[in-house]
């Protein structure tokens, strides 16, 4: 396994490492816009399809789409 | 997950936690979970996305230097039907204009590659819509979705379903999905410059995804995605050709001609933090890319978002990309392949990428505008891997977007 990969892995046992139970009055930080996954989907949308154009790797984030002659 | 605060966790749970993957929900916040909308919203979007010109000294004199320039107009409405469905529809439009790459010739007295462009400016046209459904049972999302795409030499068809659920805690989410898309491609005909292209042929695509979301503390979320896809059939590009001065080439020998199969392993992983300080989130997004093509990608998107408490909203991200070529690729060929396997496309190419974005936002009552500028630039030197010969091919573009939400 290369080391980036097993940095990253580690990175993400690191974050889970220290998990706390938030409280429901707590969650007002996480239900921010901000801070959704993606806070503008059709830019992500259209930039998946830009770099699906122009890029060997695509998707790998869970949403369903077709092809197009880009590729 | 323990209710430990300390920084110490037990193996068993390490393991189930890599073990475990998610799928996001795009236009969610990461705890809404279960529940429409309050409101319905219409989103609208205009962008402008220009490719550089061809540099003298990566063409090859023949075809035209002129990349694409394409016009982007995108719509979108998210319909909460009641209180436990929500309809998102979503559709864009593409005009674009512009040569692409034909083949690559080694120069006569260097040998180093030169890009051969098409000759008369390329003209078309791409609709795409799609539509997304979500249920919500209790702490169960089931989210099917269907959608089209069609151009003048290309059409798609694809569909999948994704089921989420919010465990007892509220602070795991496990998501699965899986997609199919049917495609077919019909090139325009061109007898008199490249008679063997073929008439018609079609492909395949078949994705499934697992992964878990987390709540880490009131500030972290975490999330990470498992994907593997499978495509079937026409994969080449049926207008590119390849320089191969094999005495013993064919003309099949100088076609794009890729495996008719590919496998693809994807790993995700998303981070959110707020920065109390800054009053901002940070965004990360790393995603390992392996394919049996043999190329392996990494992508690390960074971003930092504030919005204000007075409407307006800047955002700023950065976003690196770096992948090694396809097991067939070479920028031109002096021995037939006994596969019969070749590529000179840059996108199959080893080389990296940089792209900065950002985007000014204001929202008054209802209405949010927003005006966002990407500059996308590659070179072999942003690979992570040392990259001996740069494919000429490669395009930096500009992207500008305009962009008006409305929340009724």
């Amino acid at each position: 396994m290369k080391p980036i990969t097993l940095l990253l892995i580690a990175l993400a046992l690191g974050s889970a490492s220290g998990c706390t139970t938030v409280k429901p009055w707590e969650r007002g930080t996480l239900s921010k816009k901000e801070m959704s996954w993606s806070p503008d989907p059709l830019a992500a949308k259209l930039g998946e399809h830009i770099y699906f154009a122009k890029e060997a790797a695509a998707g790998g984030y869970g949403s369903a789409g077709g092809g197009c002659g880009c590729n | 997950m323990a209710e430990n605060k300390k920084n110490t966790i037990s193996p068993t749970v390490a393991a189930l936690y890599t073990a475990a993957f998610a799928l996001p929900v795009y236009n969610k916040t990461v705890t809404a979970a279960g529940s429409p909308d309050t409101s319905p919203s219409v989103s609208a979007r205009i962008s402008t996305y220009e490719e550089d010109r061809l540099s003298g000294s990566n063409f090859s004199g023949i075809g035209d230097q002129e990349r694409y320039d394409i016009e982007v107009g995108q719509v979108k409405v998210v319909y909460p039907i009641n209180d436990t469905m929500q309809l998102t529809v979503d559709s864009a439009y593409e005009k674009m204009s512009g040569a692409s790459p034909w083949f690559i010739t080694p120069d006569a007295t260097t040998g180093e590659p030169l890009q051969v462009m098409s000759g008369a400016t390329i003209d078309d046209e791409r609709l795409d819509a799609s539509a997304k459904l979500d249920i919500y049972k209790g702490a169960y999302t089931i989210s099917p979705s269907v959608g089209f795409s069609t151009e003048r030499d290309y059409k798609s068809v694809f569909g999948g379903v994704s089921v989420a659920k919010e465990l007892a805690n509220k602070s795991t989410t496990l998501r699965a999905g899986i997609s199919a898309s049917f495609d077919e491609v019909e090139p325009t005909s061109d007898p008199l410059i490249d008679p063997g292209r073929i008439d018609s042929d079609d492909k395949e695509n078949v994705t499934a995804f697992v992964g878990i979301g987390q709540v880490i503390d009131k500030n972290t979320v975490v999330q990470s995605t498992l994907t593997l896809s499978h495509y079937s059939g026409f994969l080449s590009d049926p207008y590119k050709l390849v320089s191969n001065s094999d005495p013993l080439a064919t003309a099949a020998d100088r076609r794009d001609s890729r495996p008719d199969d590919r496998t693809q392993y994807i790993w995700s992983f998303q981070l959110r933090r707020w920065a109390e300080l800054f009053e901002a989130a940070l965004h990360a997004n790393y995603r390992f890319y392996y394919d049996d093509w043999n190329i392996r990608s990494h992508t690390l998107d960074v971003g930092f978002l504030k919005h204000s408490d007075y409407g307006w909203s800047f955002e700023y991200s950065m976003r690196y990309y770096s992948q090694t070529q396809a097991d067939f690729y070479s920028p031109f060929y002096t021995l037939v392949r006994s596969d019969g396997h070749y590529s000179s496309d840059y996108r199959l190419s080893p080389y990296g990428a940089l792209s900065f974005r950002v985007k000014l936002a204001e929202t008054i009552n209802d209405w949010t505008v927003s005006l966002s500028a990407e500059r996308y630039i590659s070179d072999k030197s942003y690979s992570l891997q040392s990259v001996d010969v740069e494919n000429p091919g490669l395009t930096d573009f500009t992207l500008f977007t305009l962009g008006a939400d409305y929340v009724f």
